[in-house]
Order: C-alpha cells, then sequence, then structure tokens
C-alpha cells in the first residue's frame, strides 16, 4: 500500500514533468522547423516563395511574379539573384522559377505528403506579410514565422481546388510562401485568405494549394510546359447538381453529346462517387479533385449507377473557366430521352465530319439489322444525319416495332439496312 | 500465481502502450501548454496595469464598405469600428516598469487631446497617472503613478529567443481587472534595426502597452504598433497576426530619454516619391513613374529615368535603393544621379514624408 | 512489491520512451469534436452547432437557427442535410435547440463547466467557415486559449447576449455564431457569439453554464410537447407574491393576501384594487402572472394600487414560494 503511494506520488511528478517536457518539445520542434525553412525561403518582390532543388528551382504563386519572365529575389543569405520563369500555372496560380548562378547550390526544402494531413496538426507558415523584412544586422533578410494548425482540408475555393485551411497567420505578402509541417517539408504554398472584416487582414483563414497537386504538375512545368505556360484539366460536357446530395456523390444532371464526359460513359444521374481512388461527395470535391491534375491526364472515375458502381476512365480536357469551375452549362446538353421511344443499339462517334459507328450493341435492332462497327451513318429515313443529335432525334422519334431506313457509306460505298426499331432498355 | 499476474499486466500495459503513449502524449501537450501559460501569467500579472485615459472625443470612423454579395449570400458589411482609432473610455494595458511608479504603455494609447489618465494597479489600487513624455517612433510612452515598491519584471535572455520560442501578449480586460493572454510565438528575433522582435500572438487595442513575455514569465518586450488610420486601408489593424514589441534590451535607454521629458513624434518615413519598374533589365532602378507633387518630380527626375547613384552610394538594385533612402530623413536634400537616355543626369531632390503609415 | 506496482512502474518510462512527437497533439480533439459540429440555417440566418445528444439534440444560435420559424436546416458530417425540429429558444441568450432525427445514433460532445475556465486555458473553436461544412464537408477547427473572460454590456453585430463571455485567441470567422468552443477534453465550455468587444475584436463565447438551466428546461418542455421562445433565461427560483385577486372594473381586487407573504409584508391589503404591476396594465389574472413569472426570488415589482379610491404605490420584493 505504500508503496503503491510511493509510486503513486512518484507517478504525479512524472507526470507533471512529462508535460513540462511535452512543452518543451513543441518549442524546439518549431524553433528548428523556423529556421530550417527560413534558410530555403525566397523573397520575392512583393511576395514569398521557396526552394525546392538544389539547381535553385522555386515556387511561388502566379499572382506574384508569374506574369515576369524575369524577375529578381532575394535568399535569407541576403544575396540577390535573377530568377526566370520556367512555367507558370494561372489557374491553379502557381509559378516555377528558377535561379540563375554560376555553380551554386542551393538549400531546399522537399515537398511533403499533403494527404497525411490531419485537421488539427501543427503547421508553419513563412512568408513576408506587408513586406517588413529588411536586412537584420547579420545582413540576413528573415522571414516572418507564424505558427498554427491545419483547419480544413480539400477545401474548394473556386480555382484554388483542393486547398488546405490553416489559422496560421497569413497576410498579403505571405503569397507564395511554403505552409510546412513540423519536419519542415512544403505541404503547401499560401496564397489566399478569407477575412471576417474585408479588410485584407488575417482573421484565421488561409488558403494553401497543396502538394500532393504541386508534385502532379511539377515534372511538366520543369520541362517548360507549354511556350512556359501549364494548363489544368477538366472533364468536358459534364454538368453537375449545385447542391446537397446527402453524401451521395456528385450527381450528373446533363452530359453534352459527343463530349468527353459522353464518350467516357458518363451518363445523367450518375452519381461520380471516387476519382483516382479519393471520395467524391459532391460537386465540389469533384470539381476538387480533378483540378489537382493538368491537362492530358488520365483519370479512373467510378460512378453509382442505380445499384451498381461503374468504373470509367477519361482523359482530361484542356481547362476552360467556366466549364471548368461548373458556372456554366455546357452550351448544347442532350435533350432528355422521352420514354417509350424507340431505340437502335449503337453508339457513335463524330469522326472527321461523320458519324461514325463504333460499337453495336449484341442483340439489338442495330444488331438484327445489320449494322456493324466502322459503319458511317449517312441518312436516316431519307434525313441527313450530320451529329448524334440529329440522330437521336430521327430515332426518339418513333416508336418501338416501327421500322427505318439507315443509309450508311460502308468499305467506300453506300448502303441501304431496313432496322426495325426496338424499345429502350431503360424502359424495360 | 503472482508471477503469472505479472507477466500479464506488464504484456498489458506494453500492449496498451502505444496507444496510451499518443494519447498521453497529446494530452501532456496540450497540459502543458496550459501549465506554462498559467504559470508565466501568473508571474508577470503583478505588473501589468489597466490604464484609462479620458479624451476630447475623436473624428468619426470611416463608413464601411458596403455590404457586396458573395458566395453565400451577402457578406457581412465590415462594421464601422474596425477603422476606428479606439473605443472611447475603454480600459488598456500598460506595464510596470520601475519599482517608484513609472508605467509604459504605448504612444497610440495615450495620445489625442487627453484630459486625464488613471491607472488601475494588480494590487487593486486606482491611481492618477501622468504621461511624463513619449516617443511615436517606438510607440511607447511614459506615465508616473504615485506609489512605491512596486513589483517589476525580469527581462528575458533576448539572445535566447529564435523564431518559433513560444510567447505570451498579457494585458487587462476591458473592465480593467481580468488578466488577459493571447499565446503565440517569436516570428522574427530582430525587425526595425534590432529595436523590435514580431510575434504571431493577438495583439489589439486592449493588450498593446502590455508586455510579450516568454514561458518563464519573463519580459521579451512591449507590445506595440497596432492601429487603423480613417481613410486608409489598414495594412495591420487588430489580430493580424504580425505583431511588434519593442524589445526589454532596449527599454531601460528608452525609459531614460523619456524621463528627460522630450517628446519624439510620430515617425514618417522619408520618400522620393518613385514607383520602379520591376520588369526591367537595365542595371540601375528604372522608374516607371514619378509621383505627381513627390521629391523626384519637383527635382525634374522623369519616369523611364535610371537610378545609377543615390546620395553618393551607386545603386544597381530597387533594394539598395530602398535601403539609402530609408537611411535618411525626411527633409534631407540628397543628390541623385539618374541615365536618361545616353546622357548621365544629376539632381538635388529633397526627400518628403511618407505618411502612408507603416 | 504488489504485481499492480509493478505494472505501475513498468508503465511509467514506457509513456515517455514512447511519447510522441507533438505535430498531432491536437487531432485528438478534432477526432472528437469534429464529427458533431454541424452548420445549421434558419429564417434567413445561417451558422454553425453542435449536437450534444446521440439522439441528435443540437445546441445552435439563435443567430444561426432564426428567432422564429419551427424548422431549421441542419447538414451534419457526410453532407446529410436534415430538416430539425425547432425544439426552443431564448432569444437573449441566443440559445436554440433543434432536433434532428438521423435514424441512428450520432456523435456529440459534452457539457463541460465554463467556471473552471481559465484564462490561458487550451481552446479550440470548429464551425462552417466560410462555407466549409457546406461545401465542403469541412468542420473548421481553430486553435488558441481562453484569453480572457469578462463582461460585454453592448450588442453589436446582430448579436442579443450581454453578460460574461470567454474570450478566445483561436479564430472565430462569419457563420461560426452557434459553434462550440472546447477544452482540451472536447468538452463545451462555450457557444460562440457574434459578439465582440471593439477594443479587442476577439472570438467571444457563451459560457456553458450560462445556457445549462435552460438547455435542461427546452429539453424537459420538448418531452412534454412544448416549444417555445422565450425572450429571456427563465429566474432559477420563480418569484411569489403571495396574493389572490379576481378581475373587477378596471384591475384585480384583492381577496387574500398570504400571511407574512411579499405582498402582505409591502403593505397590500384585501380589498385593494391593482392597476398597474410594472407598468403593465393588470386587468386580468393572466397579465399579473406574465409580470411575476418573468422574475426571480428577491426582485422586485412594482404594483399601483386603488385603496378606498386614492392611487397608492408599492414595491413588492417577491420570495421563494413556500413550500408546505
Amino acid at each position: 500500500m505504500r508503496t503503491l503511494a510511493l509510486l503513486l506520488a512518484l507517478g504525479g511528478a512524472a507526470a507533471a514533468q512529462e508535460r513540462q517536457d511535452a512543452a518543451r518539445r513543441l518549442q524546439k520542434r518549431v524553433e528548428d522547423c523556423s529556421r530550417l525553412i527560413s534558410e530555403r525561403f525566397v523573397f520575392f518582390g512583393g511576395g514569398s516563395g521557396v526552394l525546392i532543388d538544389a539547381e535553385g528551382h522555386c515556387l511561388t504563386n502566379h499572382h506574384v511574379a508569374g506574369s515576369q519572365k524575369r524577375t529578381k529575389v532575394q535568399l535569407h543569405s541576403g544575396k540577390q539573384y535573377d530568377a526566370t520563369l520556367v512555367c507558370t500555372d494561372e489557374v491553379g496560380d502557381l509559378a516555377l522559377f528558377k535561379i540563375q548562378s554560376a555553380d551554386e547550390t542551393f538549400p531546399f526544402a522537399e515537398l511533403g505528403d499533403s494527404d497525411a494531413l490531419e485537421v488539427g496538426q501543427y503547421v508553419v507558415a513563412c512568408g513576408n506579410p506587408f513586406g517588413i523584412a529588411l536586412p537584420a544586422e547579420d545582413l540576413k533578410m528573415y522571414p516572418t514565422i507564424t505558427l498554427g494548425i491545419v483547419s480544413a482540408l480539400h477545401r474548394n475555393q473556386q480555382n484554388y481546388f483542393d486547398c488546405i485551411q490553416t489559422d496560421a497567420a497569413v497576410n498579403p505578402g505571405n503569397s507564395g510562401g511554403p505552409l510546412v509541417t513540423l519536419d519542415g517539408k512544403v505541404v503547401g504554398i499560401n496564397g489566399r485568405i478569407a477575412t471576417r472584416y474585408m479588410n485584407r487582414v488575417n482573421s484565421g483563414v488561409g488558403y494553401a494549394i497543396p502538394s500532393n497537386q504541386i508534385r502532379n504538375f511539377l515534372p511538366e512545368m520543369k520541362k517548360g510546359g507549354q511556350s512556359g505556360k501549364i494548363h489544368h484539366g477538366m472533364i468536358a460536357g459534364l454538368q453537375l447538381h449545385d447542391g446537397n446530395t446527402q453524401g451521395r456523390g456528385a450527381r450528373v444532371t446533363a452530359v453534352r453529346a459527343g463530349s468527353t464526359a459522353d464518350r467516357a460513359g458518363i451518363r445523367r444521374e450518375d452519381h461520380i462517387v471516387e476519382v483516382n481512388g479519393y471520395p467524391v461527395f459532391n460537386r465540389e470535391r469533384y470539381l476538387g479533385v480533378i483540378g489537382t491534375y493538368p491537362e492530358k491526364t488520365e483519370v479512373k472515375l467510378k460512378v453509382r449507377r442505380g445499384d451498381e458502381t461503374v468504373e470509367l476512365k477519361a482523359a482530361l480536357d484542356r481547362f476552360n473557366t467556366l466549364e471548368g469551375l461548373g458556372i456554366q452549362m455546357p452550351s448544347r446538353p442532350e435533350p432528355a430521352r422521352p420514354k417509350g421511344s424507340g431505340y437502335l443499339g449503337v453508339y457513335v462517334e463524330e469522326e472527321g465530319g461523320a458519324l461514325v459507328v463504333k460499337d453495336v450493341t449484341p442483340d439489338s435492332p442495330a444488331d438484327r439489322g445489320g449494322l456493324l462497327p466502322g459503319d458511317a451513318i449517312l441518312r436516316v429515313d431519307n434525313r441527313r444525319i450530320q451529329n448524334r443529335l440529329e440522330l437521336n432525334q430521327r430515332v426518339w422519334q418513333r416508336k418501338p416495332g416501327q421500322a427505318v431506313k439507315v443509309v450508311v457509306r460502308r468499305d467506300g460505298a453506300e448502303k441501304t439496312l431496313d432496322v426495325t426499331l426496338g424499345k429502350h432498355p431503360q424502359d424495360e | 500465481m503472482t508471477r503469472t499476474l505479472l507477466a500479464f499486466a506488464a504484456s498489458a500495459v506494453l500492449g496498451a502502450a502505444p496507444l496510451l503513449a499518443q494519447e498521453i502524449g497529446s494530452e501532456d501537450l496540450a497540459a502543458g501548454l496550459e501549465e506554462a501559460y498559467g504559470k508565466a501569467s501568473a508571474l508577470a500579472a503583478p505588473w501589468v496595469v489597466a490604464i484609462k485615459v479620458d479624451r476630447e472625443p475623436e473624428e468619426a470612423p470611416r463608413p464601411s464598405a458596403p455590404s457586396r454579395p458573395g458566395l453565400f449570400g451577402n457578406l457581412p458589411r465590415a462594421p464601422e469600428d474596425v477603422f476606428a482609432r479606439r473605443p472611447a473610455g475603454a480600459w488598456c494595458s500598460g506595464t510596470l516598469v520601475e519599482a517608484d511608479g513609472h508605467v509604459l504603455t504605448t504612444y497610440f494609447n495615450v495620445s489625442g487631446k487627453l484630459r486625464s489618465i488613471k491607472a488601475l494597479l494588480p494590487d487593486g489600487r486606482e491611481l492618477p497617472a501622468k504621461l511624463v513624455a513619449y516617443n511615436g517612433t517606438h510607440d511607447l510612452a511614459l506615465l508616473k503613478v504615485e506609489a512605491e515598491g512596486l513589483p517589476v519584471p525580469a527581462h528575458a535572455n533576448v539572445r535566447d529567443l529564435r523564431a518559433g520560442t513560444p510567447v505570451l501578449a498579457l494585458g487587462r480586460a476591458p473592465d480593467g481587472k481580468g488578466l488577459t493572454a493571447n499565446p503565440g510565438i517569436v516570428s522574427a528575433t530582430s525587425r526595425v534595426g534590432g529595436r523590435r522582435v514580431q510575434t504571431d500572438a493577438k495583439l489589439n487595442f486592449g493588450n498593446v502597452g502590455g508586455p510579450l513575455v516568454d514561458l518563464e514569465g519573463r519580459l521579451v518586450g512591449i507590445t506595440c504598433k497596432v492601429d487603423t488610420k480613417p481613410g486608409i486601408s489598414s495594412t495591420r489593424g487588430q489580430n493580424s497576426g504580425v505583431g511588434y514589441a519593442i524589445v526589454c534590451d532596449h527599454l531601460p535607454q528608452i525609459v531614460k530619454d523619456l524621463k528627460a521629458g522630450k517628446n519624439v513624434a510620430e515617425s514618417r518615413r522619408p520618400m522620393l516619391g518613385i514607383v520602379f519598374d520591376q520588369k526591367s533589365e537595365k542595371k540601375g532602378v528604372e522608374l516607371e513613374s514619378v509621383q505627381a507633387g513627390g521629391a523626384a518630380e519637383k527635382a525634374g527626375i522623369k519616369p523611364r529615368d535610371v537610378v545609377v547613384e543615390f546620395d553618393g552610394k551607386p545603386i544597381t538594385y530597387f533594394d539598395e535603393l530602398r535601403a539609402a533612402i530609408l537611411a535618411k530623413a525626411p527633409g534631407d536634400a540628397v543628390k541623385v544621379k539618374v541615365l536618361r537616355g545616353e546622357e548621365t543626369l544629376e539632381f538635388q531632390c529633397v526627400l518628403g514624408w511618407d505618411d502612408r503609415g507603416e | 512489491m504488489t504485481a499492480p506496482g509493478l505494472a505501475l512502474l513498468a508503465f511509467l518510462p514506457l509513456s515517455s520512451l514512447l511519447a510522441q512527437d507533438p505535430d498531432k497533439a491536437h487531432v485528438r480533439v478534432a477526432r472528437k469534436v469534429a464529427p458533431a459540429t454541424v452548420y445549421v440555417e434558419g429564417g434567413r440566418q445561417m451558422g454553425s452547432g453542435v449536437i450534444i445528444d446521440k439522439t441528435g439534440v443540437v445546441l445552435t444560435s439563435t443567430t444561426a437557427a432564426g428567432t422564429t420559424g419551427t424548422t431549421a436546416t441542419v447538414i451534419t458530417q457526410g453532407s446529410r442535410s436534415y430538416r430539425g425540429r425547432v425544439m426552443g429558444r431564448v432569444t437573449g441568450l441566443e440559445l436554440a435547440l433543434v432536433k434532428i432525427d438521423a435514424g441512428s445514433e450520432l456523435p456529440f460532445v459534452e457539457l463541460g463547466d465554463s467556471d473552471r475556465a481559465r484564462v490561458g486555458q487550451t481552446a479550440y473553436v470548429f464551425g462552417d467557415s466560410f462555407g466549409s461544412i457546406v461545401g465542403d464537408d469541412q468542420p473548421a477547427m481553430s486553435m488558441g486559449a481562453v484569453s480572457g473572460i469578462y463582461r460585454v454590456e453592448k450588442t453589436k453585430a446582430g448579436s442579443a447576449y450581454t453578460g460574461t463571455v470567454i474570450e478566445t485567441s483561436a479564430a472565430v470567422n462569419p457563420n461560426q455564431d452557434g459553434g462550440p468552443l472546447v477544452d482540451r477534453e472536447g468538452r463545451l465550455i462555450g457557444m460562440v457569439t457574434l459578439n465582440y468587444d471593439e477594443s479587442k475584436f476577439t472570438g467571444l463565447a457563451i459560457p456553458i453554464n450560462v445556457l445549462k438551466p435552460e438547455i435542461e428546461r427546452i429539453r424537459k418542455d420538448f418531452e412534454a410537447g412544448v416549444v417555445s421562445t422565450a425572450a429571456a433565461p427563465r429566474p432559477a427560483v420563480r418569484g411569489w407574491i403571495g396574493l389572490e385577486v379576481q378581475a373587477v372594473e378596471g384591475g384585480l381586487e384583492v381577496t387574500r393576501v398570504s400571511r407574512n407573504g411579499p405582498a402582505e409584508k409591502a403593505g397590500v391589503r384585501k380589498g385593494d384594487v391593482l392597476v398597474k404591476a410594472d407598468a403593465a396594465r393588470t386587468l386580468t389574472r393572466a397579465a399579473l402572472d406574465k409580470v411575476i413569472g418573468a422574475k426571480g426570488a428577491g426582485e422586485t415589482v412594482a404594483l399601483a394600487l386603488r385603496r378606498g379610491g386614492e392611487p397608492l404605490e408599492l414595491p413588492v420584493t417577491l420570495a421563494r414560494r413556500p413550500e408546505y
């Protein structure tokens, strides 16, 4: 009993020591991290940046310096350098510069894993808010260090598609600077704030571009992109429900005929639930994940269609603002098929000005009528067919059981086929 | 039996330990920080005073921007008091610096047309306070209350400070009584020629003039420079996370100078009145424009001139020019050499005031 | 040495050996509180709230759920949107409780003890920060300390509460009103309010202890089928006047005065006609009850009477209802 009491007393003292040690450990970690990141910090005119390799590549925001081909930067050492623009991402607000130097190697920060972040985790922001940094007595330039936590993840703020929200103080001048975890790895580039009194002074909400998005763009950016620019990707021709879907996914409300979305097999009333392994619960999250990839990236999608989960693929188109931010409907939304309409059973694509059959559904009216992949559909019931919309119109105007004459070009010659339309599978 | 029990207990503990360690680790940290803040606050509280200033009514605050549509309906209108100079009749903060009743606070707290000042000491005494002198450059003011044997702070060792060192900004609550404590870190150890330490602890009208302390409860500096001037968009304002404190090492000399009764006006930076072309490739500072009525324009300097020498110092890039300008004072006469086309021209400029605020 | 003793001994150095880096020290609280944090919208207001009971009782602010109406929209973790039923409100405390029926148990936070709050204590704020819950299913978290405890006497930014507040250095932004302020254990110590002290502009929260009695009352009333919107909290101990009256021409005639009761002590007599109580005309018993009902024991009500045709004014200090 006495032993136990003694042990408890020792335990109490030990616990107090534990707590003090924990606070001290935090202090040391923050101080070490601050020193580390300061040495890798880059002062841009009006903003911030960070060195990411020994050759002198550094990142900043596009809105800080991306419209300049060349600019002057300053490092922690106090030395000034010329830096040339390698590539800029206007939409994603990221710019890659290279410091020009004869044969100097630079200390650099590693990119961390932004997907491994957790809400509540400590982060440090390094920047030059209000441009207050001036050479100190040792002639070095010291950036501003602020400490906070990850407030929220995967925030979709228009062109900050998948940003990290932090309460570490971030102000005008911090833009382009690194957001690091306490191990000194860059998990984000700070670039935007939301302010309580709309007076451009921090009120605890800073948004940072996540490192995993940067990783998707960096290889192409280092090569210079296309004439110094790199473009974001999107799946063109997709309209999504703008509202709550009870977490069921991003609900597709329209698919433009012939678009990438259409060709990928996405259909109206599909719920997109996953993109490249990232769960998607609404339109914002869909736009957020897609926004982290450059154009031409192949993405894997999972959609819920009724009770089924369907896996689809698409190569991203070049981003355009209206569609990419989900602002505007695709210009020609697919009209709804009237229930009880006729059905053909072909999959077509517009190719070289013609409507080419790519696939014929087995046992469908088209199959039984003799249509083959490779046929170019020219006329249906003597009306010229120039695109998928017109084909749909012709077929949907008829009812199941009605016969239509389909003229196709096959192997250079025209052929007429009699096809009896059937009932659309969705009407069964 | 005992041995089995022991083995069982040991393995149970070992098995649970990783889970417990993380739980305990995180509890430890939050608890450890709380204890540290509590300890530091308790040590410092005896020398944190509340100050109330009675002054002539000040100019009305600038009206707020009209409410505008945002993504989630109309964004809240910025309240008018965001741009206010300071609330009338509110208690603000000060720091006891000498046992005989000398108190430091910010110049901002005691500027304007004063009628009276009073101080509420932590021991409960409410005493009239006299303004001895102020220094607008440091944003500090020295007050005197009639008392003796008052507790004063121990100074922190400034050389031990690093970016990332935890600090606490203390002050008095709006009722003048309770203590307020805002935790943060040192954001930079040396700003404004080493006079100030920078912190991300929230500084506002209520707590500036109070002490910034370390976790041992020692004085790191006196917090200062939180202001919004009407008519000019605020560069900082309250709680921005960019805050300053006058470093403790400089306080004895500042107090000595203030005791001599010498007031120093609010500092203004010298201004040449130019906008430089960031994209220029030329050696020197190519000017995009010159400010109408500014020192450069009045002297005859024109846009597209390239500044190559300032006050005898050769200039190759903008930071050099900026540092050279800041080394002068408003009203100084300076020789400026520029390249205009093929010619080198010399101008005599009389530097103006930068009244944009810091 | 006993077995438990040895186990304890083994335990102590192990915890320091296995002590983690402090990087994720606050994630524990996030895991507890974020799932219980909700977005609330009602009557053209919006803001945040927190689930305080696994059956789906949501604590929120009238500046989030609105001051009128019987329903409010609540969005929980997973983007689930519910049409909640308002259980009750006390507008002077900015308090509203909303009931959602999720069909399964919901994560919730425990109520803490705000009387034990101390300046310097770690504190966290959760809520919908610039649409983080509505758009991104993310109850944003900010960290700071209890930076002050004091009284605010003015209402600002559309708030209605005055009184003792807990000030926090944790970031508070629009739409977080109604959201939780929690301690390091994730227990609720306050509800975020829009109010701010103009000398400070930091986040404020109404202490949970101020809200607790009304939370209890609203929950009990709701179970009994009563939903009300009160302007002010019901006093803890209701005042008792000690009078029986009957309606007559122009007022209430006192038919009986309780012996040693407040009215008798104030000098009220049988036969007096009550014309006004606290400037409210008392033509019915209900009218008198309305005035008394809002007051607590120890509070005063000013009675205007007629005695023998002459006007008379008597202040009555209400007492605690005697238990028989």
